[in-house]
């Protein structure tokens, strides 16, 4: 579903539907089961949240704390009782923060003034349920498995790897119970950032550090890069400062000893946690039986093959396994079999994007990878994710039937500038003026749908569709070669239309996907660096 | 037969504060005013206890059934209302509600996603989910405080919403 189609179902619920929409609105529902799905999930949470009992004088009061700079017309110079009790506050606080210890002065004093966040979650091993939330109050977090990425004060990168837990005291100050943190502070604004442990305090002078704490061992640091200062908890001393390539200084203490190093400690960098949440989906999809195949792109070490992978490969392939190794091959991973696995032609691994994730280039003439599909299918869904900054040709193929002669087969294909076609035998010619062309990542889906009109196909970019046309003729007839990456012309008897740029992810269900499940899988894989942070501003 | 009809009671009574939520939130997709759902509501509920008698096995098909009175007396009240401006046409809320029957044991999850999903928002925009539907002028008061219209921090809460529906959306589609 589209995002205004969504917003139609809401404005309903809350009475703001507009008179020329409602036919509009009437339409989705009539013609989408899964709009209706998401009209009657919208009722059920509508009712539940007119049911609600959350108390609301707290916003008011957690909002009149934020803005007290802001808000002037609250003086305290109105009211002598308020101004008797603002004093005794300060005195309070004054004591508070002369007389307790440094690691807890923190967690007193993070009240924001400046209408900013603490902190803002860029990314997570789990499903990303709010995009770039932000952390307005102290908060703990806790993972038994994978982690988080968040920012703080638009100066500090932070990423927390679980079993453990840690709590967002301030927007300079964490405390890390248990896990492994990577700190990156590329901001001078950041500097003097804490990391505060059961056994020391880590203050940063300008660095990148990783720190493994766990409860039954010493911390464990690895400076990387500037230089940090590590305080006593309880007298506030410090006991070192630490420069890159862990260079112990002005050691206070014999206590501090060379064993606390650990240079070796693999601790996730930024990046990971997207990397962590696609290895989960890609797990989901293999044990699905709509996904009729599901290549993730994995270099593999060149073995022998498996007798499993020697039966699902393509047919005109099946006498050469003897001497191919599983590098060949992109292996498909789902519970059925409908797809072969591909071979490798010409193609060179590359970046995929995620910092240990790969890719394919189809970078040579000839590169393309083969697949067959094994029966027909009436209905089906492709998404991948594509790079197209790199093409050299007229034409690049990002997917083509190996044959050209009878309805049914297809191509998809990338104009030089990335203007994206979509071409079915036997079909009238469609143009679209979408062009693609880019140098992030993007998502391709493809569905093809059959409903009482007929079949129809619709490609998306990035979860938006760009091409909508009607078919006669059913896609993927009978048992099809497809070449991957590349186009074959018989009359040339050579392959000419290398992609040319890199395909990471390559999922094919056998039905159509809906919108919303479109849209779901572009949140869930766009990578990080690609994401642009909400504007930090107060709500 | 006075102790049986006691334990009949009860065990209405239990099975009805189980599901009136659920069967609130069905009512939800035929009726838009929120008087009406409470009308029928005590209609459903009072045909549902002179008919409780008759339900084979109460504990495992209440829930449903009492959408099967609810969805008869939705229709009726929707024809009651002809006159008034209703936004979708009958038979396809006839559509929505028979699917809801169909899917009504997913509905239980769809609470257990919602209250989920709500542990992933930020202390204030749960607060802020909640806050266009309390009675009370606090949605200016908040907007006042905070130096936005409230057509804007409308919007937010908005925006909010339909991120919860996708949550709840999103893993009901994980967990089929």
């Amino acid at each position: 579903m589209k995002k205004h189609q969504k917003q139609l179902i809401a404005d309903y619920f809350s009475n703001q539907l507009k008179r020329k929409h409602e036919t509009e609105l009437n339409q989705l529902l009539r013609n989408d089961p899964a709009a209706r799905s998401y009209f009657r999930t919208y009722a059920t949470m509508h009712e539940q949240l007119v049911d609600g009992e959350e108390n609301i004088g707290d916003l008011l009061d957690f909002c009149s704390t934020k803005n007290e700079q802001t808000e002037p017309k609250y003086s305290l110079c109105k009211n002598p009782c308020l101004l008797i009790g603002a004093a005794a506050i300060l005195m309070l606080c004054t004591y508070l923060v002369l007389h307790i210890d440094s690691s807890t002065n923190e967690a007193t004093s993070f009240s924001t003034t400046n209408n900013k966040p603490l902190a803002v979650i860029i990314d997570q091993s789990e499903d990303m349920i709010e995009l770039k939330r932000e952390v307005w109050k102290q908060e703990t977090f806790e993972f038994q498995t994978g982690g988080i990425h968040l920012r703080f004060n638009e100066a500090v990168d932070f990423i927390f790897e679980g079993p453990g837990s840690f709590e967002i005291l301030g927007p300079k100050s964490v405390k890390v119970h248990q896990g492994k943190t990577r700190t990156i502070v590329f901001n001078e604004s950041g500097h003097e950032f804490s990391i505060i442990t059961p056994e020391a305090k880590y203050v940063d002078l300008g660095t990148e550090f990783c720190l493994n704490i766990s409860n039954n061992a010493k911390d464990k640091l690895d400076v990387q890069v500037g230089e940090i200062e590590i305080f006593d908890l309880q007298t506030n001393q410090s006991l070192a400062k630490i420069q890159q390539s862990n260079n112990l200084t002005n050691a206070s203490s014999s206590n501090w000893e060379e064993s606390y190093f650990n240079s070796d400690s693999l601790i996730s960098q930024p990046g990971d946690m997207g990397f962590l949440r696609w290895k989960k989906r890609m797990s989901h999809y293999a044990a699905q039986d709509d996904v009729l195949a599901c290549f993730d792109f994995t270099v593999r070490q060149p073995e022998s093959l498996s007798r499993e992978t020697r039966q699902h490969v393509p047919n005109e392939w099946k006498s050469a396994t003897g001497d191919m190794k599983s590098n060949r091959f992109l292996i498909s991973n789902p519970a059925r079999q409908e797809f072969t696995h591909g071979v490798l032609h010409h193609c060179a691994w590359s970046v995929g994007r995620w910092p240990n994730k790969q890719s394919l280039l189809f970078h040579h003439p000839e590169s393309h990878v083969s697949l067959k599909l094994k029966q027909n299918q009436k209905e089906f869904s492709l998404n991948s994710w594509i790079k197209t900054n790199r093409m050299v040709n007229s034409l690049n193929a990002f997917l083509s039937t190996k044959h050209w002669n009878k309805s049914g087969l297809f191509r998809i294909e990338f104009e030089r500038f990335g203007k994206l076609q979509t071409y079915f035998w036997g079909e009238p010619y469609r143009s679209t003026f979408y062009n693609s062309f880019n140098s992030e990542w993007q998502m391709l889906s493809l569905v093809i749908q059959l409903d009482e009109n007929g079949y129809h196909a619709n490609t998306f970019i990035n979860a938006v569709s760009c091409i909508s046309r009607k078919l006669n003729h059913l896609p993927f007839v009978g048992k099809t070669g497809l070449y991957l990456g590349n186009g074959y012309s018989i009359k040339k008897n050579r392959f000419h239309q290398n992609f040319g740029g890199l395909i990471d992810e390559l999922v094919l269900w056998n039905r159509a996907l809906s919108g919303t499940e479109i849209t779901q899988l572009y949140e869930q894989g766009i990578p990080q660096n690609q994401r642009k942070l909400f504007s930090q501003t107060s709500p | 037969m006075l102790t049986q009809k006691k334990e009949t009671h009860t065990l209405f009574l239990k099975l009805y504060s189980k599901y009136e939520p659920l069967v609130r939130a069905y009512v939800r997709n035929g009726l838009q005013n929120h008087d009406e759902i409470l009308e029928v509501m005590q209609e459903t509920s009072i045909i549902a206890w002179e008919k409780f008698g008759k339900l084979e096995d109460p504990e495992e098909n209440f829930g449903k059934w009492m959408c099967v009175i609810a969805r008869y007396e939705i229709l009726k009240s929707r024809r009651n209302k002809a006159r008034s401006r209703v936004i979708l046409d009958n038979d396809l809320v006839e559509t929505i509600l028979d699917e809801g029957i169909e899917e009504f044991p997913k509905n239980t999850s769809k609470l257990d996603h919602l209250q989920e999903c709500l542990r992933t928002f930020s202390d204030f925009n749960r607060k802020l989910v909640y806050l266009p539907y309390q009675k009370n002028n606090s949605f200016v008061d908040l907007a006042k405080q905070i130096n936005k219209t409230p057509e804007a921090l409308y919007k937010r809460a908005s925006r909010l919403r339909l991120a919860l529906a996708d949550c709840i959306q999103k893993k009901l589609l994980f967990t089929e």
